[in-house]
């Protein structure tokens, strides 16, 4: 265990070594104050100190320093996130269970079907349809955007809904009811993506579950299949569905980048587009390697609390041999 | 009724002929490999078969509907832009860009991924170490996100950004086939070759080569489409393909305010991007499950 967690933080520290040195020469192409040193040792050196004590450099549009603005603006991303995350699971879950239960009939080949469309249409396509058809169409929801400006919310953790429940305005269930509308679509396609994905491991893992010897014994007691699923399928085939979810959130942030710039919502990715637009290098740099440090960072914390949490991976970690 | 069979043997088939005879019976399957077939020539000669040339404006058709509205023509089948452009005749020179560079970029990554793939799985010690565990981190990052950063670094361009989806499909095939690999190393057939004294070379020709093809063909699906929709997503963000070249993802950024006014030139590029990923999935799905039962 101990071994394996060394390792892991090990790898985790090369490969952000490895990053630093692609967004060090990327910072390099442009910051006239590196030209004045003598060796690309002892620039790197200092850009690495610079890095570590969370100096991403100062954006050469705005004048700001980078490592302030991604701060402002990343916790927008991150809501936007969280919450289509948590929309793949309260329909996903369901819906995967369902097809497992009815593995190879109608229903099961119908959610398929939908799942196949899922991971085949362009996100930012259907997008764009949904905007067409809600926004346009049936004048549902709003076209872009996070707050309607009528709203003043102070900003406190960049999280607007929680932002909206702790502030003291008069307005604030307008707000709030504001904010849900202008969030709607923007989650919706977002989760698209994991959705698909854990309704297929769902499915995956509740049709291998029920065929096992201690589903029949319940099955022989005298169990609904209700209960069947609720007290034995779920809480043996959920674990794994969970860590996966981890594991995808680097797509899931690129999904999210792509999905703002079309909603306008001001995160990272229509910030990083338009200082990619821009030639901004510093912010370039500076965002790739906040985005890419954080993706690691939550790929390395979901397999560790999945070695925490699951004994059944631990087992496969002992008994597995090593040939390093 | 007398068998005409006088040998009681059974003619039995090379599993790759088994295969495409199973792929066969499946009806689906088959209609979208006819598909890709078409979607291969149509990309292959895009230039000769699209009825207008790439930089051809038609000032006085703005905006046309697409044929089949009242208003529509049929001279411009699928309509026209707001700069009068025909928007059939983008899709097919579009088919070549997306869906040909797509394909040829899986398939580079294929050929170089197998085989870097192969050489590490079939080495040991600390190359086959090294390998192996930076993947696994260096993976974490999703294909689109490294793309994003190649690109930025390099320029938004249509060729920087099929470098960038090379670079970033790459590992994936090296991890797919070195898991592969590795795996079947570790089998008792490998074993029994090796007694045999077979070289390195016949260990993977007889050995492993037969017993792979499932996770390639897997890994191919998976590459191809994730290709496609990365390269007309960079094409949407700005980053790829620029104008006048008419890759799907750069003509939906252009219709982005056009929305409202021409919802064909929204739907038309977007069903497109749809219709190539679900036959390639299809088509995918069904070599594996004809690989899958042929080698049983």
């Amino acid at each position: 265990m101990l071994v394996y967690l060394i390792r892991r933080l090990n790898l985790l520290v090369i490969t952000l070594f490895l990053l630093s040195i692609v967004a060090f020469f990327l910072q390099r192409q442009v910051d006239t104050s590196f030209i004045n040193s003598s060796h690309v040792f002892a620039d790197y050196q200092r850009y690495l100190i610079a890095i570590l004590s969370g100096d991403l450099g100062i954006s050469t549009i705005s004048g700001e320093p980078v490592l302030d603005e991604i701060l402002r603006i990343f916790p927008a991303t991150l809501e936007l996130c969280l919450i289509s995350v948590f929309i793949a699971l309260l329909v996903g879950i369901p819906l995967g269970i369902f097809a497992g239960l009815s593995h190879g009939g109608r229903s099961d080949y119908g959610i398929m079907t939908v799942t196949l469309l899922g991971i085949s249409v362009p996100t930012f396509w259907l997008a764009m349809l949904l905007i067409m058809f809600f926004s346009l169409h049936l004048e549902w929801f709003p076209v872009s955007g996070r707050l309607s400006l009528l709203y003043q919310i102070p900003h406190v953790t960049g999280f607007q809904l929680v932002d909206i429940l702790i502030s003291t305005q008069p307005y604030k269930s307008e707000a709030l009811f504001d904010a849900i509308r202008h969030l709607t679509l923007p989650a919706l396609v977002l989760a698209t993506v994991p959705a698909t994905e854990v309704i297929r491991q769902v499915r995956y893992s509740i049709g291998e579950e029920m065929n096992k010897n201690y589903i029949k014994a319940a099955q022989a007691k005298g169990l609904s299949t209700f209960q069947i699923i609720r007290r034995h399928g779920l809480r043996n085939a959920l674990p794994p569905v969970i860590p996966n979810l981890g594991l995808q959130f680097g797509s899931i942030l690129t999904t999210a980048m792509i999905t703002e710039t079309v909603f306008s919502w001001p995160g990272i990715g229509p910030w990083m587009i338009s200082s990619i637009a821009a030639g901004d290098h510093s912010s370039i740099q500076g965002g790739l390697l906040f985005i890419a440090t954080f993706v690691l960072l939550v790929s390395v914390m979901t397999d560790l609390l999945h070695l925490i949490l699951d004994p059944l991976k631990r087992k496969e970690l002992y008994g597995k041999h090593e040939h390093l | 009724m007398a068998s005409t069979n006088i040998f009681s043997e059974e003619k039995i088939r090379s599993p790759l002929a088994h295969s495409w005879y199973i792929y066969q019976q499946n009806a689906l399957a088959m209609v979208a490999l006819w598909v890709l077939g078409l979607m291969t020539l149509l990309a292959l000669f895009a230039p000769w078969i699209a009825p207008y040339n790439l930089g051809y404006q038609d000032v006085t058709n703005l905006l046309q509907p697409p044929s089949w509205y009242e208003a529509g023509q049929i001279d411009f089948f699928f309509g026209t832009d707001d700069l009068g452009r025909d928007i059939l005749s983008q899709m097919i020179l579009g088919a070549q860009l997306t869906f040909g560079g797509g394909v040829l970029t899986a398939l580079l990554a294929l050929l170089f991924g197998a085989l870097i793939g192969v050489i590490g799985g079939m080495s040991h010690g600390i190359k086959a170490s090294v390998l192996h565990h930076i993947l696994d981190t260096f993976l974490s990052i999703p294909s689109l996100l490294i793309a994003i950063i190649i690109v930025s670094v390099m320029g938004p361009g249509y060729i920087h950004c099929l470098l960038a989806i090379f670079l970033a499909l790459l590992p994936q095939f090296i991890r797919a086939v070195y898991r592969a690999v590795n795996d079947e190393l570790q089998k008792e057939h490998i074993v029994a070759l090796k007694l045999d004294g077979a070289t390195h070379y016949r260990i993977f020709r007889y050995g492993i080569l037969p017993n792979i093809p499932e996770t390639l063909i897997s890994q191919t699906t998976r590459a191809v489409t994730a290709a496609i929709l990365d390269i007309s997503a960079l094409g949407f963000l700005g980053l790829g393909a620029q104008r006048p070249y008419s890759e799907w993802g750069t003509m939906l950024s252009d219709t982005m305010e056009l929305v409202f006014l021409a919802p064909w030139t929204v739907t038309l590029p977007g069903l497109a991007i749809l219709f190539t990923i679900l036959t390639i999935n299809v088509v995918g799905e069904g070599m594996r499950q004809a690989v899958l039962r042929g080698m049983d």
